[in-house]
């Protein structure tokens, strides 16, 4: 393959990336580690193993993919109370790091860092949920802008402004539902609680269909340096987990109605949808 | 270099082994021997003399050889102790044996020698008075060396011949006959019936051997065990601190796995036979005393009660000491020293053992859960058989044995005690025969029981995971495995640090043991036709602790290598070193730990404490380029042991975290 070939097959993978990642139908399950395998081994033979491969990815081989993701709410969980009290209309912000870990480098590491491989950037994330659609609007934040973006822990109209400044209309169009949501709210908002888990995707070739596996979910409380760590949110940095959850969350998002082999593996396996979201499993986790 | 190193071991080995032979062998010239007295002033000086008496200190029953010159051949000769009459044992031309009486008064006595009107001088013998306190514990430690002794004997066996032992198990023991042949190998291999029970009922939870078969094992492990412990060649029992001084020496200089076994071999008959010594020196003495001989008549009594009570009794002592071996060397004791045994009772108490060792080795199989719970009836049965037939058959094996061991048990043999030599011979014919005979009766049903086992172990076998019932035996033995390798490992930190080689001598043959566990495992793994997600992890996690063991062997090659170079190492070597070893033993333990919870180990952990370990072994090397700019240790050879040392602990925590990833549970299949 040339070079601008590579390119634009990789600008092809981002834009089906992005349609995945945009207004999809989205369903959830709750499975056993049994199940779990019987599932693991159908997807490896039916799609495509799946790995973010935008600029700056990671694309050494053999990596385990960890999601770090921090929930915002106000003081009196208003964010919380509204998810809680409609599955199925409600918004939620977080902001998710992703890093790689490497075990294969274990023995010739001399530190734990080097097995890590991670960008310094936090994605904003507002998600909404009507019905099975659900949407998702993001904006990449660079790390070292965000002590001054959650100054005090929380989002005022001032840094979004700069914000909007540099990062044009996508930050404008996130930046204006994070107003919009901080409006909406009348204490501020601010990191509440913190979940950390491997994540396995799979995708068909056309993007029709994404596959995400998470297992070994973990809860924390925000630490208190959270914002002024300039090194990746690894799971052993986040303290002792105040819960766990022993399943796995299996996610199968696609355009159109799911594909009948993947009913077909769902009903052998007797793996019935879940309304499950770790942003409430969290806050219960941390705040009861 | 090694190999010119082994050959001078050996070779020293060869040189002090020669030298301790030559001179047990030697006539040193009688030091010690006691000397004619002085004329006692008055006494008549007559033809008849005492010359020399084999020893002058005694107790109360202990018998002396008196040798005499001027005597007439013909004309009787008496004694006298402390001027009461003596019973003179036997009459040689030149010596004659005297016992010393029970009632004879404690301190200086004289004895004498009288023929006719001639009578020698007296001759001063010190009688001390006997001590139950020290037979007692010469009794107890004499039992214990024998049993310790069996122990080293069979480590010594199996080294020589045990993972073979094992594999051939699998393969020869179709027949039943086949597996009764290969039960006594077993039985003679291992000693103790117990350990017999314990080996291969492991190898029936691991399925490597079949319910059926192992039933006729069983028999021919009792059967193997009892006869190996019968012909145990006692009459060496007096030069056994020779033995073993051989056998100890051997453990030091052997130079290979083999010369280790044979050594150990040594070592463990050395100890069984001075074990055996003190039995027949402190049995005698103690059945005589007049507080316990009543207890002992129970057993010498005659009629069918005291033949069920002596069985009773064998019963009794081999559940206690694990199998008929111990008590045989116990009973044999007894009958010699004593005269209060007679064969019939003597065998019956031996002839008993068979229900004790049976009901200790069926006890083991029940322990060790439902799949080998189809043993225990089969061999209580046979227990139970073979004492019921042998007590009926005593008259049978006395009259063979006294046919073939002619005596009646009066030939005598004299030391501090008189043993009657030819009690030994019969028990050990009648015993032997007996055995053989009942275990032949039992082949008669024994196809009859391994066809039954079979059919119930068919019927369990559809209720039992079998690859799950593979890989967590495979993975308990792991277990003892990771144990030893900890040990071996800790023992060659203290050598580098203490530049002493004896801290690893007591880990030699256990690290063999070790790897030849995980050879055999792994072989039988190999055999084995049973898969699944769990056997396939639990291959890997043998072949990662295959890796281990070598990387464990390395570290202690390269420890003893740093000894012999004069390698010292400094306070932060030593400190650092330390801290890597600290890290490698919570590795262990992790391991173990998991094991023995039946989880799989914490991989994170595992992770950091290699990347810690890789962070000292980096600093380690950084602080040896450093000392080699200082000029502080100068020549290449510690160089490169300080070197060789730090590669050798890389290489031992980058297999712990194998073994670890190996074992941990990729329970999604995500890998």
């Amino acid at each position: 393959m040339t070079y601008p070939a590579a390119v634009a097959a990789a600008e092809e993978t981002e834009q089906i990336d992005a349609r995945m990642t945009a207004h999809r139908r989205e369903a959830k399950y709750l499975i056993s580690v049994e199940q779990a395998r019987a599932v693991v081994t159908e997807l490896n033979r039916r799609l495509e193993s799946h790995r973010h491969r935008g600029e700056g990815a990671n694309r050494l081989p053999d990596a385990h993919h960890y999601v770090t993701t921090v929930y915002f709410d106000t003081p009196s969980r208003t964010l919380f109370r509204a998810a809680n009290e409609s599955e199925d209309s409600h918004l939620k912000l977080r902001a998710k790091e992703y890093y790689d870990v490497h075990p294969g480098l274990t023995e010739t590491a001399t530190d734990p860092r080097q097995l890590v491989r991670f960008q310094p950037i936090l994605w904003l994330e507002i998600k909404s949920r009507d019905g099975a659609h659900t949407g998702k609007q993001r904006i990449g934040i660079a790390k070292r802008d965000v002590p001054s973006f959650f100054a005090q822990r929380r989002i005022t109209q001032e840094m979004i402004e700069i914000q909007e400044q540099s990062h044009g209309r996508d930050a404008r169009a996130v930046l204006e539902a994070v107003a919009a949501l901080c409006a909406s709210c009348d204490e501020p908002l601010g990191a509440d609680c913190l979940v950390n888990y491997r994540r396995t995707a799979w995708q068909d070739p056309a993007g029709e269909v994404r596959v995400t596996l998470d297992a070994g979910l973990a809860y924390y409380t925000p630490p208190e340096d959270l914002w002024d760590r300039n090194w990746a949110l690894l799971r052993s940095t986040l303290g002792t987990p105040r819960a766990t959850e022993p399943r796995r969350v299996l996610e199968i998002k696609t355009h159109r109605n799911q594909p009948a082999w993947l009913v077909e593996l769902l009903n052998a396996q007797q793996i019935e949808a879940t309304p499950f979201s770790k942003f409430e499993a969290a806050s219960r986790a941390i705040h009861g | 270099m090694a190999e010119l190193r082994k050959r001078w071991r050996t070779g020293l080995g060869w040189l002090l082994t020669f030298a301790i032979v030559a001179y047990a062998v030697s006539d040193w010239g009688g030091a010690g021997e006691p000397t004619p007295p002085d004329a006692v002033e008055g006494e008549p000086a007559t033809g008849l003399r005492i010359t020399a008496i084999s020893d002058a200190d005694v107790n109360p029953g202990d018998a002396v050889v008196v040798s005499f010159a001027g005597a007439d051949p013909v004309v009787p000769i008496e004694a006298t102790l402390a001027k009461k009459t003596a019973e003179v044992l036997v009459r040689e031309p030149d010596s004659v044996v005297v016992r010393i009486s029970a009632d004879v008064p404690i301190g200086k006595v004289g004895l004498r020698l009288a023929q006719g009107t001639k009578r020698s001088k007296a001759w001063d013998l010190h009688v001390r008075a006997t001590n139950h306190r020290k037979l007692v514990a010469r009794l107890l430690g004499g039992l214990a060396l024998f049993v310790f002794g069996l122990g080293v004997l069979a480590l010594g066996s199996r080294g020589l011949a045990g993972h073979r032992l094992r594999a051939l198990l699998g393969r020869l023991t179709e027949s039943p006959r086949r597996a009764v042949g290969i039960g006594a190998l077993v039985g003679a291999v291992t000693q103790l019936t117990s350990s017999s029970a314990a080996l291969v009922v492991s190898l029936v939870q691991a399925r490597l051997l079949a319910v059926a078969p192992t039933i006729a094992i069983l028999v021919g492990a009792q059967l193997g065990a009892s006869i190996t412990g019968a012909l145990l060649p006692v009459q060496l029992a007096r030069e056994s601190l020779i033995v073993i001084a051989i056998g100890v020496l051997w453990t030091r200089l052997a130079t290979s796995r083999r010369g280790g076994a044979i050594a150990n071999l040594v070592l463990g008959a050395g100890l069984m036979l001075y074990g055996l010594h003190l039995l027949q020196t402190s049995v005698e003495p103690l059945v005589s005393d007049p507080k316990i001989l009543p207890y002992v008549g129970y057993l010498r009594a005659s009629g069918a009660t005291a033949i069920v009570t002596c069985a009773a009794t064998g019963a009794l002592l081999a559940l206690v000491l694990q199998g008929p071996g111990p008590v045989y060397v116990l009973v044999v004791g007894l009958a010699q020293t004593s005269g209060a045994l007679p064969l019939g009772n003597a065998l019956a108490i031996l002839i008993g053992t068979n229900a004790g060792a049976a009901l200790g080795m069926a006890m083991i199989a029940w322990q060790s859960g439902a799949a080998t719970a189809p043993l225990v009836r089969p061999h209580l049965a046979f227990g139970a058989a073979a004492t019921v037939i042998g007590l009926a058959t005593i008259p049978l094996w006395t009259t063979l044995a006294t046919a073939i061991v002619p005596g009646a048990g009066d030939t005598l043999d004299y030391g501090h005690s008189v043993l009657r030599v030819t009690i030994a011979g019969q028990l050990v014919v009648g015993f032997v025969g007996a055995q053989l005979a009942t275990t032949g009766l039992w082949l008669a049903v024994l196809p009859a029981l391994v066809a039954r086992a079979a059919r119930g172990r068919s019927r369990a076998d559809t209720k039992q995971s079998a690859p799950e019932a593979v890989a967590l035996t495979a993975l308990r033995e792991l277990g003892v495995v990771f144990d030893e390798q900890r040990a071996a490992l800790a023992a060659a930190l203290e050598t580098s640090c203490s530049g002493e080689r004896a801290h690893l001598a007591a880990h030699e043959q256990p690290l063999r043991e070790a790897r030849a566990r995980l050879e055999d495992r792994y072989r039988s793994f190999g055999a084995t036709a049973t898969e699944g997600p769990q056997v396939d992890r639990v291959a890997q996690t043998l072949v990662a602790s295959l890796q281990l063991q070598r990387a464990i062997e390395q570290a202690v090659h390269v420890a003893e290598l740093g000894v012999e170079r004069g390698v010292r190492l400094s306070e932060d070597e030593q400190a650092r070193l330390r801290a890597i070893q600290a890290l490698a033993r919570d590795a262990f333990e992790d391991l173990i730990s998991a094991i023995a919870r039946g989880s799989q180990p914490d991989l994170e952990e595992a992770g950091a404490r290699e990347i810690r370990m890789n962070a000292l072994e980096a600093e380690g090397r950084f602080a040896s380029t450093l000392g080699r700019r200082n000029k502080r240790d100068t020549t290449a050879s510690l160089r490169l042991g300080l070197a060789e040392l730090i590669d050798s602990y890389e290489s031992v925590g980058n297999h712990l975290f194998r073994v670890a990833k190996a074992m941990g549970d990729d329970a999604d299949g995500l890998a």
